[in-house]
């Protein structure tokens, strides 16, 4: 197994993509702090949004990992290597948990690439103000390390099953966006308020017409089961977690991180099972 | 005789094809095996089950003595290395970063033995040129050298040379006859290029439909392909008269029918036996060569 992720690591210290996709956190990193620059130096407006500057490279991280994992464990079949390691007696179990870390390590260094950088900017463009206003950072990180467990169990159980790269890559990204388009719809049905105001205009005895607000029962609202249904569903998704992580000043729970863990046992559980049982070509 | 590779009754069913049907075969020691089939026969399917890349339906293998059920088998696979299909290296890694690479998955102590490995393949020179830039032949000794990596005493090659100029196939061929000859490695080669394989091969496996028809050793297969004539006549016990008084190398192969192993005027052989009362019935000349002996043995079906 050591020899295996010495060998992988190798690999990760050689990858253009890895270092393309760190440009690319990077860039993303600065193109945030550029606008709240603009917003508070250039618009005079008030800006207190540094929880999503700093856990932000979520969003982009989860696009990036995909096209890292497709790419760095497609190849492994495509090129063949995969082969090598297997005919040269390892087994199938160490492969995949070899393969699992070296592309969390990757995501860890690819999150944490983006927090010095956003850490580094934002000090110089904004100040202080920017790494204070982050809310509970170290809780924040440890959420964020488990939700890369968890996303990265999940693409790599994708490529790892998959021979084929590019339907791997093209698998991966859907994947992402689809996870991230629940994710998001999960987060807005728990969010919307049980009443809402409404205006309503309304004859008064004169006859004359009024506008009036009313508060009213939202029909939207979940309640009961299906409330708790999608309460499980933001724990269970990944991208649910990372926008309660990037967006709100949540209140941690243990769940979250148990829900992450369980989901990177489950995926890897089930990917090994699978993959020692796969014809490979 | 001692094996390195043998195979019981080994079968591989996929959906709805039977790629190996109860194949048996056995590879000696310090051999160089030819592995000879048709497009499709079963060969690459067995060489994929020997390195463990899928498993069989049912059967068995054994490598080095071990059991393929058993556990211990993933150790024995470490004294192999292999090339499958096509040379598995890393395009955008150099010829020595992709050694470097394979040195770490073998968990070797030190890159020593790197510069040695590309001077034997023929690779010392390519610098910090990209594996993705090599011609083929340069892919495929570079693929040798990763298999080689770690010193496997058996190496497997499938189909080695298909697609390489005549000057590739030379150096492949030279590259596969050094290793056996001065590092002893056991050499399992599947191919379609029967000549070739003929340079090359101290033993033949044919396979047809996913079973071994015929294992021979490159001695007997010398001997079956060798220029002789076939002569029939009435009486064989004079016929070995003969040839046994004019020491003449003579094979019976029933009552009446005998090869002959050496060139001889027709004319001679038929009044020395006309002059002891004995009739010749028929007289032919056989050449064999490998590929004919092939297609005679798999009945010269239609290649895919």
């Amino acid at each position: 197994m050591n020899r295996l992720l010495a060998a992988n690591f190798a690999r990760l210290w050689r990858s253009k993509i890895f270092y393309g996709l760190e440009l690319f956190m990077i860039g993303y990193c600065m193109l945030f702090y550029r606008d709240a620059y603009i917003t508070i130096n250039v618009n005079h407006k008030e800006y207190s949004n540094w929880n999503t500057g700093f856990f932000g490279g979520l969003l982009p991280g989860g696009i990036a990992l995909a096209v890292f994992i497709s790419f760095y464990i497609g190849a492994e079949y495509s090129n063949g290597t995969i082969r090598n390691k297997i005919a040269t007696g390892h087994s199938r179990f160490h492969i995949y948990l070899s393969n699992l870390f070296v592309c969390y390590g990757a995501a860890v260094i690819m999150m944490m690439t983006y927090c010095v950088t956003s850490l580094l900017i934002g000090f110089i463009l904004i100040g202080k103000e920017a790494i204070s206003g982050i809310w509970k950072p170290a809780q924040g990180i440890g959420m964020m390390l488990c939700i890369l467990m968890a996303y990265t169990a999940i693409l790599v159980f994708v490529a790892m099953l998959d021979m084929n790269i590019a339907r791997t890559g093209v698998v991966s990204l859907l994947l992402t966006i689809l996870l991230l388009a629940a994710g998001i719809m999960v987060i807005q049905y728990l969010e919307m308020p049980e009443y809402m105001v409404r205006l309503e205009e309304v004859q008064d005895e004169s006859g004359e017409t009024k506008t009036v607000e009313r508060t009213v029962y939202n029909s939207k609202y979940l309640s009961g089961e299906k409330r708790e249904l999608y309460e499980w569903a933001k724990l269970i998704l990944p991208s649910a977690q990372v926008m309660e992580v990037i967006n709100r000043d949540v209140e941690y729970s243990v769940k979250q991180p148990i829900c992450m863990f369980g989901e990177l046992l489950i995926f890897t559980g089930a990917g090994i099972w699978i993959f020692l049982r796969k014809d490979i070509k | 005789m001692e094996y390195c590779l043998t195979a019981n009754a080994l079968c591989k069913q996929y959906k709805h094809d039977t790629a190996l049907n109860n194949l048996s075969m056995h590879v000696p020691k310090g051999s160089i095996y030819g592995f000879v089939g048709k497009n499709g026969a079963g060969k690459t399917t067995l060489i994929r089950l020997v390195c463990g890349l899928q498993r069989q339906t049912s059967g068995e293998y054994t490598l080095y003595g071990i059991n393929s059920r058993d556990k211990a088998i993933e150790k024995a696979r470490k004294r192999m290395g292999a090339i499958v299909e096509a040379p598995s290296v890393y395009p955008d890694m150099t010829a020595e970063e992709n050694l470097k690479i394979q040195y770490k998955v073998l968990g070797m102590p030190s890159y020593d033995g790197i510069s040695e490995l590309l001077k034997l393949v023929g690779l010392a020179d390519t610098g910090r040129k990209k594996a993705k830039n090599f011609s083929l032949g340069m892919r495929q000794r570079l693929g040798i050298a990763v298999a080689l990596a770690g010193n496997p005493d058996f190496l497997i090659l499938d189909e080695p040379i298909n697609g390489l100029d005549p000057q590739g196939i030379i150096e492949i061929r030279e590259l596969i006859l050094k290793l056996n000859r001065e590092r002893q490695v056991t050499i399992l080669i599947s191919s379609h290029i029967l000549d070739e394989l003929s340079k090359l091969a101290t033993h033949y496996g044919f396979i047809d439909k996913g079973h071994i028809v015929r294992e021979i050793s490159a001695q007997e297969m010398e001997a079956a392909c060798r220029k002789c004539v076939r002569i029939e006549v009435d009486h064989a016990g004079v016929l070995a008269r003969v040839l046994h008084e004019r020491k003449i190398e003579y094979h019976m192969l029933s009552e009446t029918v005998a090869e002959i192993f050496a060139g001889m005027s027709v004319t001679d052989l038929v009044l020395m036996l006309a002059k002891e009362h004995c009739e010749v019935l028929s007289y032919k000349e056989q050449d064999e060569s490998l590929e004919s002996y092939y297609v005679k043995l798999v009945g010269g079906g239609v290649y895919e």
